[in-house]
């Protein structure tokens, strides 16, 4: 098995880390209810962070911890602040502020420690986006 | 040396010694064996004493669509069958850092094995309660992840994959429960390499597109499944669905998520902790609406079918009004089509362009590709499979070629 580099959370991790932008441009559009949970999302991001393929590295990552519930959703991190696409909509919350109010679960915060969505650059289309069989993602244009 | 596609490793676990020993690929392994069934044959081969081998195949866990699958393949007597073990059931065991897992040996006391980046570990499993989703939540609990994936044989003989019914036909539950297995559990994060990362990523992302777009169009869920089957649409499961759910990477949601206990309309995260079931299996789904049952009533029944580890579809045969007893005694009921060593759970879809069903199964089985999205797809082609191959793992093999050596773990 290739070693994975373990990245213990800081107690700065939990904390808000500056001030969200409000204008952050936001190089994806969610339409958590198109998402069928494949992941093939998450898996593409890593391949853009890595070349290679795993659950660990990507910018986006599916929420698919309350499995009896079936709520599940999308989150990507920007620089300043996480996209949360909730099946009730979607938010944007400052970096930290998931994880100091408890939200997520333990499943949510690896995400904080993940680098931020770059719209894989220099990409005509990121690779999340061409991947997602359902539409839920969409390149945003501007 | 590097294994592309795989992470290299081999685990074989002797129940009665409580032992883990991992191993190395042996050379060569990976291009003869390829994976999945065929892998899991030629080391039950090598390990007479083994009753089970887990095994992924060289695409589980890839973005190559389809590829949730890992498979169980089980000695008794003389001859083996093949599971699917499907949802996020697969991967994770891929991902724990373990290609393959190697069972022998039988052990009085309960036990579970739990497999996380590259490490095994068996367990004590006599304190887990008898109610399988109990005993999930039990384990993930214990283990401090809500993303663990969860084999677990509970008190009836069909296997659960988490909470969820799986694609057990034969008996795995029952099976592993003899041998002192009460779960494998598994969580991990490693990483894949490709042999030409770029050029497998690009041909993966073509392929879902090309998938995708293959698929019957306006057909969704298990509804969509049945419509095909009968030619008719089905609405049945419509009143209570929920959401649809995929398997890891797959384009086609076949999952319903129906909702029995609050509005299905509800999306938030409030409201009942145990709203309903997700449904995995069309056969038991099917055989509800045949019996005319009550859908809310039907969705309960395989809900406490799962629980108990009853065989979903033997249960919705069982109707509505059975006794647990009855859910415990009643057979698999899968499709009645000869499936040979493959489990009976994939449907016997019209397949486009008179492909061979048994070929299909046998590509999907051993790749680690859905048997479902391999009867639905048709753009899942032995030479566009054989292009993956070569740009992931460097393997030079004509679509003949592969289709012959998958065939050969159909017996």
């Amino acid at each position: 098995m290739r070693p994975r580099a373990r990245v213990p959370l800081r107690a700065g991790d939990g904390c808000v880390r500056g001030t969200e932008r409000k204008d952050e441009h936001m190089p994806i559009s969610i339409d958590p209810l198109k998402c069928t949970a494949c992941a093939l999302c998450e898996e593409a991001c890593s391949f853009h962070r890595d070349e290679a393929f795993s659950l660990l590295s990507s910018s986006i990552m599916l929420y698919r911890a309350q499995e009896k519930k079936d709520y599940l959703g999308l989150i990507l991190k920007l620089e300043d602040s996480l996209v949360l696409g909730k099946a009730e909509g979607v938010e944007r919350a400052k970096i930290g502020e998931l994880a100091a109010k408890g939200g997520g679960g333990a499943s949510a915060k690896p995400i904080l420690i993940r680098e931020a969505c770059d719209g894989c650059e220099g990409l005509e289309v990121p690779w999340c986006v061409r991947f997602c069989p359902t539409g839920a993602l969409q390149q945003e244009v501007g | 040396m590097m294994e592309f596609l795989y992470n290299g490793s081999i685990l074989v676990v002797d129940l009665e010694s409580r032992a883990c020993e991992e191993r190395p690929f042996p050379q060569g392994f990976a291009a003869s064996a390829l994976g999945g069934a065929r892998a899991n044959l030629a080391l039950l081969r090598e390990f007479p004493q083994a009753g089970l081998a887990l095994g992924s195949g060289p695409f589980t866990g890839l973005p190559v669509p389809g590829a949730c699958l890992s498979v169980a393949t089980w000695r008794e007597g003389g001859s083996f069958t093949h599971t699917p073990l499907h949802l996020f059931a697969g991967v994770e065991l891929k991902l724990s850092g373990f290609d393959f897992v190697v069972v022998q040996g039988s052990s009085a006391e309960p036990l579970y094995l739990w497999l996380h980046d590259g490490i095994a570990d068996l367990e004590p499993a006599a304190g887990l309660p008898r109610d399988n989703w109990e005993a999930v939540d039990s384990l993930r609990r214990e283990l401090g992840e809500d993303l663990v994936q969860v084999l677990i044989a509970g008190e009836g003989p069909c296997l659960g994959l988490g909470y969820w019914a799986s694609a057990d036909r034969v008996g795995l539950g029952r099976a592993w429960r003899e041998m002192g297995l009460r779960a494998v559990c598994a969580r991990g994060l490693g990483i894949l390499d490709a042999a030409d990362p770029e050029g497998f990523a690009g041909a993966c992302a073509d392929l879902v597109g090309e998938v995708r777009a293959s698929l019957p169009e306006g057909r969704h869920g298990l509804e969509g499944i049945l419509g095909l089957l009968r030619g008719k649409d089905c609405d049945y499961p419509l009143p209570l669905l929920h959401r649809r759910r995929s398997c890891f990477a797959c384009p086609y949601d076949c999952n319903d998520f129906l909702k029995t206990e609050e509005d299905p309309s509800l999306m938030g995260q409030e409201g009942e902790e145990e709203p309903g079931m997700l449904l995995t299996d069309a056969r038991s789904l099917g055989l509800l609406e045949e019996a005319g049952a009550d859908l809310r009533e039907g969705v309960r029944l395989l809900r406490w079918a799962s629980r108990l580890g009853a065989f979903p579809a033997g249960a919705a045969k069982a109707g509505t009004q059975a006794a647990e007893e009855e859910l415990l005694a009643a057979g698999p009921e899968g499709w009645e089509r000869e499936e040979g060593p493959f489990s009976s759970w994939a449907p016997p879809l019209p397949l486009p362009g008179g492909a061979d069903r048994k070929e299909r199964q046998a590509l999907g089985y051993t790749l680690g590709i859905c048997p479902l999205l391999m009867m639905l797809s048709p753009a899942l082609t032995p030479q566009a499979l054989c292009d993956l191959l070569e740009k992931g793992m460097e393997l030079e093999i004509s679509p003949e070629e592969l289709v012959g050596l998958c065939v050969e773990a159909a017996g």
